[in-house]
């Protein structure tokens, strides 16, 4: 890009075609939202942990809870066996909490909201309807929604600025809110099962989520309810030098069913920024849910300058019987990534299914894979994995599968391929099995190619350039992970799977 | 008058082709068992084979029946 600014532009090419030839290749969410916002003091103490309780309005188990996690994380060491490198976090040099200041007090309409938060969800491509209760505008969810209905909740950088849909889905008795809300709200269902899947010291990370995270999303699905559209929450960070501490918690009940899809974009800056996610799932007797990611936070630039540090714990406790979860992501997005979304398969006969596509260009690297822990009779999990590598970026798989004494007659599949383009890219395996009965049969299978220069030659014989063929190619290489995704997300995802990788042959 | 030649399908015929038939849809059922109902391990030899096999002794039953 930097050629294209120091290139003699043609008369009569006019600054539309210059902008959108400058926009090719370039990370398509990183601009920047100038809005006035309000922050907590920079760095973490029990302070900035009572501060964030007391501006959720928390009750006095939340805040003591908050404050034993803090205690624990001071005494933790940040892990360093991911095949990730990345200069020391200085987690005393950034801010905790950041929130837009039109946020203070809900709006009551449109008027009242701030136009440039309505302006940041269109850009975003957040439909028209979704945008006006997005902005908290009371009324709203009466106007006609149009096409299929997928319910929305956004958090922009450490609040949720709306939920949309609310009131339909509590017809059908499904909660779905802000996890701020829902500690308010139902404090008895959080109180319940919050830290139950990912305990206070699980890791480091998760530790120091449990003690600063701001907000996130809740999701309860009663007895036998089959959730009557698809919900979802969008992460946007915006404020500078702010990390993002969000908290997920899915309760499926006996015999439900729900499917969660989640995105996440953030603006191109040079400096690095910090999230820290935890996802719990709660899958009860006979219940279904189905967790799909695309990840699309910024890169950081071909020199490895900026982006965003992904460090995330997401796992799903089967806990009852015949219970099913199938994780599906998509990670194109973050300089660093270090992810391993769980399935603990605790319930007899309950299955875990985990597809994922990780593609890292440039200076990326990604350590993430799944852990599969049969613990019940019967239980299955199918593992399918595929890593796209270029530039000089490093992608590593690391899974588990473990089987214990009591899980017998349980089986599990592991399919785990990567490919490479270009010569100085890296792609790793590191699979751990445990098997500790002698009826389950664990296979692995793993690949690792280049992209076939057969196909190449044969695709740029029908019209196509090199971009387009290789994009051709990884498309039909992930085929299987983007056919497990929701019909909202595997256009995007194939569209963003090409543009990754923008710029990574030639 | 010679009467013309009738082009009515004879049960013969029918039973002939049910032998050949049900073993193909058998093995074709065994296929989208085996990718529908992937979480089921099953061995899509087996599933092919077995499809088949059923469609040949439901072909024979029916031939035992009918024929």
């Amino acid at each position: 890009m930097a050629a294209l600014d120091q290139t003699q532009v043609k008369e009569g090419v006019d600054q539309e075609t210059v902008d959108a030839v400058r926009e090719v290749g370039t990370y398509k969410y990183g601009w920047e939202t100038e809005i006035e916002m309000e922050y907590a003091p920079k760095g973490v103490n029990p302070d900035i942990v009572k501060l964030i309780s007391g501006k959720n309005d928390e009750p006095e188990w939340m805040t003591e809870w908050r404050l034993a996690a803090f205690e624990r994380w001071t005494k933790m060491d940040e892990p360093n066996w991911a095949m990730v490198s990345y200069p020391k976090i200085d987690f005393q040099d950034q801010y905790y909490y950041a929130r837009p200041k039109s946020m203070e007090e809900k709006p009551k309409s449109l008027d009242e909201v701030d136009p440039k938060l309505l302006a940041t969800y269109e850009k975003l491509g957040i439909p028209l309807k979704e945008q006006m209760i997005l902005a908290g505008v009371e009324g709203a969810e009466d106007a006609p929604a149009e096409g299929r209905k997928v319910a929305v909740d956004a958090v922009f950088d450490s609040v949720s600025v709306g939920t949309t849909f609310q009131e339909e889905l509590k017809k059908a008795g499904v909660i779905f809110c802000s996890i701020s809300e829902a500690i308010r709200e139902h404090p008895e269902l959080v109180k319940k099962y919050l830290g139950t899947v990912v305990p206070v010291s699980d890791n480091f990370y998760a530790t120091l989520n449990s003690a600063v995270f701001s907000d996130g999303s809740f999701v309860y699905v009663p007895p036998g309810v089959r959730c009557p559209m698809e919900l979802s929450t969008y992460f946007r960070i915006n404020a500078e030098n702010t990390g993002q501490f969000e908290r997920t918690l899915i309760i499926a009940d006996k015999g439900s069913y729900v499917s969660y899809l989640e995105g996440c974009t953030a603006p191109q800056r040079d400096t690095a920024q910090l999230h820290a996610a935890v996802v719990e799932i709660i899958i009860e007797e006979d219940a279904e849910v189905k967790y799909s990611t695309v990840q699309n936070w910024f890169p950081g630039d071909e020199n490895g300058k900026g982006g965003i540090y992904n460090f995330v714990t997401k796992r799903a406790d089967c806990r009852g019987d015949r219970s099913k979860v199938m994780w599906t992501q998509v990670e194109t997005g973050s300089a660093v990534t270090w992810k391993y979304p769980s399935c603990i398969l605790r319930g007899d006969d309950s299955q875990g299914e985990f597809y994922s596509i990780a593609i890292t260009n440039n200076m990326q690297q990604a350590d993430t894979g799944t852990k599969m822990v049969h613990l019940g009779k019967n239980t299955k999990s199918r593992i399918v994995s595929k890593g796209i590598s270029a530039g000089m970026a490093q992608n590593t798989y690391r899974g588990l599968v473990s089987m214990h004494p009591k899980a017998k007659d349980s089986r599990n599949y592991t399919q785990c391929d990567s490919l490479l383009i270009g010569d100085k890219c890296g792609a790793h395996t590191v699979p751990y099995i445990e098997v500790k009965n002698n009826s389950s049969r664990v296979e692995h299978e793993a690949t690792t190619s280049k992209v076939d220069e057969d196909q190449l030659f044969y695709c740029r014989q029908r019209g196509m350039d090199e971009e387009e063929a290789v994009a051709l190619v990884v498309n039909g290489f992930c085929k299987d992970v983007l056919q497990a995704l929701p019909m909202e997300f595997a256009m995007e995802a194939q569209q963003l799977v090409a543009i990754s990788l923008e710029g990574s042959v030639g | 008058m010679t009467p013309k030649p009738q082009q009515r399908i004879r049960k013969d015929d029918v039973l002939t082709a049910l032998g050949y038939a049900l073993p193909v849809i058998g093995g074709l059922l065994g296929v989208a068992y085996v990718n529908t109902k992937y979480m089921d391990f099953i061995n899509p030899v087996w599933a092919v084979g077995g499809g088949a096999l059923l469609g040949w002794i439901i072909a024979r039953v029916i031939r035992k029946v009918l024929g």
